[in-house]
């Protein structure tokens, strides 16, 4: 095993192979998308902390068993996100019974991702944004919410979306669109207004 | 080292997971385009026999039947092969959405991708004979498909009192005259003044040909069009003596005295 201050300084990408010379080194990339991934899983599916580690878990060994089959012409960040897409989708058809409704609380990205000033009206009004977005991202269709997480949370351009959900470029941008007409439409259902 | 990344690699370890190996990703991919190249091939294929039925066709033959062109035409459609073919480019276009960057294209640009590759093929085997044969594999051994196209069978041509004969030329009495045995065994004598020859076809004894014109009594015959049966029976000898060019139910010739 590669001690961290060596692979700091590498790519994901470059570390693929150090994984499949030794196990171990896989750690380093897990813990680079622990955050991530957990986050992501949580935010698609609705599912609690708990679950949702679950769902990490098997995403990692994925990763791990799939290894070989890593298209080195995506970025790893991509195809991780990928598979934890995939995983999900696999999770939410075995557990269909289970309405998908997301919940974002204790989800303190989106309310960073709102503003990032400390002013003391603005740190208040970037909670009460939080708590909107949180709220008319969880009564969207699934379909646009996931494009508007990537998009707008996760901060991944088109081409990384179209890579993570095997869409056509295009297909992602007439997703966002409708989704954030949806959006628009729903916030102004709900009176709120940014 | 956080629980979960710790408790995956334990897991790993313990269970002696392994990284899939390479070659069956590389297998996976070889196979799924192996399958995209036989789907194209087989559109090409089916391509092929469509524009052969279609260049084949005796389209000017609906005013003998009685039928408006539309229903004639809606009853000559090749219809057992745009089937074949929609089908074929479904599975085709699903087959390339598993390939690697399949997803980066939409069903659109698959679709006239496909559809351009097998309409090119479809015109390399078309003119390299392959359609033909096709057809007649199909049309000689599937009861079926003679069925569901009921304009291409020999027996729209047994139809004397509409101008439409069919049958075996048995006997050339002069340059203008032969002697014809139809598929019901009843022989006519067909007179061919200034009529066309289809397809450089020269008259022989035992062509079977279709012969366009009008019944002039019960067993005679004005004729000003003949046809080969098939388009492939009308240049040589050794061509009529196949099995295929004789394959229309045509009876077997009466006992001669």
């Amino acid at each position: 095993m590669l001690s961290s201050g060596q692979i700091e300084n590498k790519t994901d990408e470059e570390i693929v192979p150090l994984v499949l010379q030794d196990q171990d080194n896989f750690l380093y990339l897990m813990k680079r998308y622990e955050e991530r991934l957990l986050r992501y899983i949580r935010r698609i599916s609705g599912l609690d902390k708990e679950d949702a580690e679950d769902v990490l878990q098997e995403v990692f060994i994925k990763i791990y068993e799939n290894l070989n089959g890593f298209d080195t012409s995506l970025k790893f960040s991509s195809w991780a996100y990928r598979i934890a897409h995939n995983q999900v989708i696999s999770n939410y058809r075995k557990i269909k019974a289970r309405p998908l409704t997301v919940s974002f609380d204790d989800d303190p990205f989106i309310a960073n991702k709102v503003s990032s000033s400390h002013d003391l009206i603005k740190e208040l009004d970037r909670e009460l944004d939080s708590i909107s977005i949180k709220n008319i991202l969880s009564k969207i269709d699934v379909k646009y919410r996931e494009v508007l997480v990537l998009k707008f949370i996760e901060e991944k351009d088109y081409s990384e979306i179209s890579d993570i959900l095997q869409k056509p470029i295009g297909t992602v941008g007439a997703l966002i669109n409708r989704g954030k007409v949806q959006f628009k439409k729903i916030a102004e259902q709900e009176k709120i207004k940014f | 080292m956080s629980e979960i990344t710790n408790e995956v690699l334990e897991k790993i370890k313990q269970d002696k997971i392994q990284p899939r190996p390479r070659w069956e990703f590389l297998m996976k991919d070889y196979v799924v385009w192996s399958l995209f190249a036989i789907f194209v091939v087989l559109g090409g294929l089916a391509v092929s026999v469509i524009i052969f039925m279609l260049t084949s066709h005796d389209w000017d033959i609906y005013r003998y039947l009685d039928k408006s062109f539309i229903e004639y035409f809606l009853l000559s459609v090749p219809y057992f092969w745009i089937i074949l073919i929609f089908g074929i480019l479904a599975i085709a276009w699903l087959d390339f959405r598993n390939t690697k960057k399949g997803y980066k294209y939409d069903f659109a640009k698959i679709g006239l991708i496909n559809i351009v590759a097998s309409i090119l093929l479809g015109v390399v085997f078309y003119y390299s004979g392959v359609g033909l044969k096709i057809e007649q594999v199909f049309s000689d051994n599937l009861p079926f498909y003679q069925a569901i196209h009921p304009m291409r069978k020999a027996d729209v041509w047994e139809n004397p009192d509409k101008g439409l004969l069919i049958g075996e030329i048995t006997d050339i009495i002069d340059d203008q005259t032969f002697n014809l045995r139809d598929l019901n065994n009843e022989n006519w004598i067909v007179s061919c003044i200034k009529c066309l020859w289809r397809g450089g076809l020269k008259k022989e004894q035992g062509m079977v040909v279709k012969v366009l014109g009008e019944k002039t009594s019960e067993d005679t015959f004005q004729v000003f069009d003949v046809r080969p049966w098939r388009v492939d029976c009308d240049q040589s000898e050794n061509n009529l003596d196949t099995n295929h060019c004789r394959s229309i139910g045509m009876p077997p010739p009466p006992p001669k005295n």
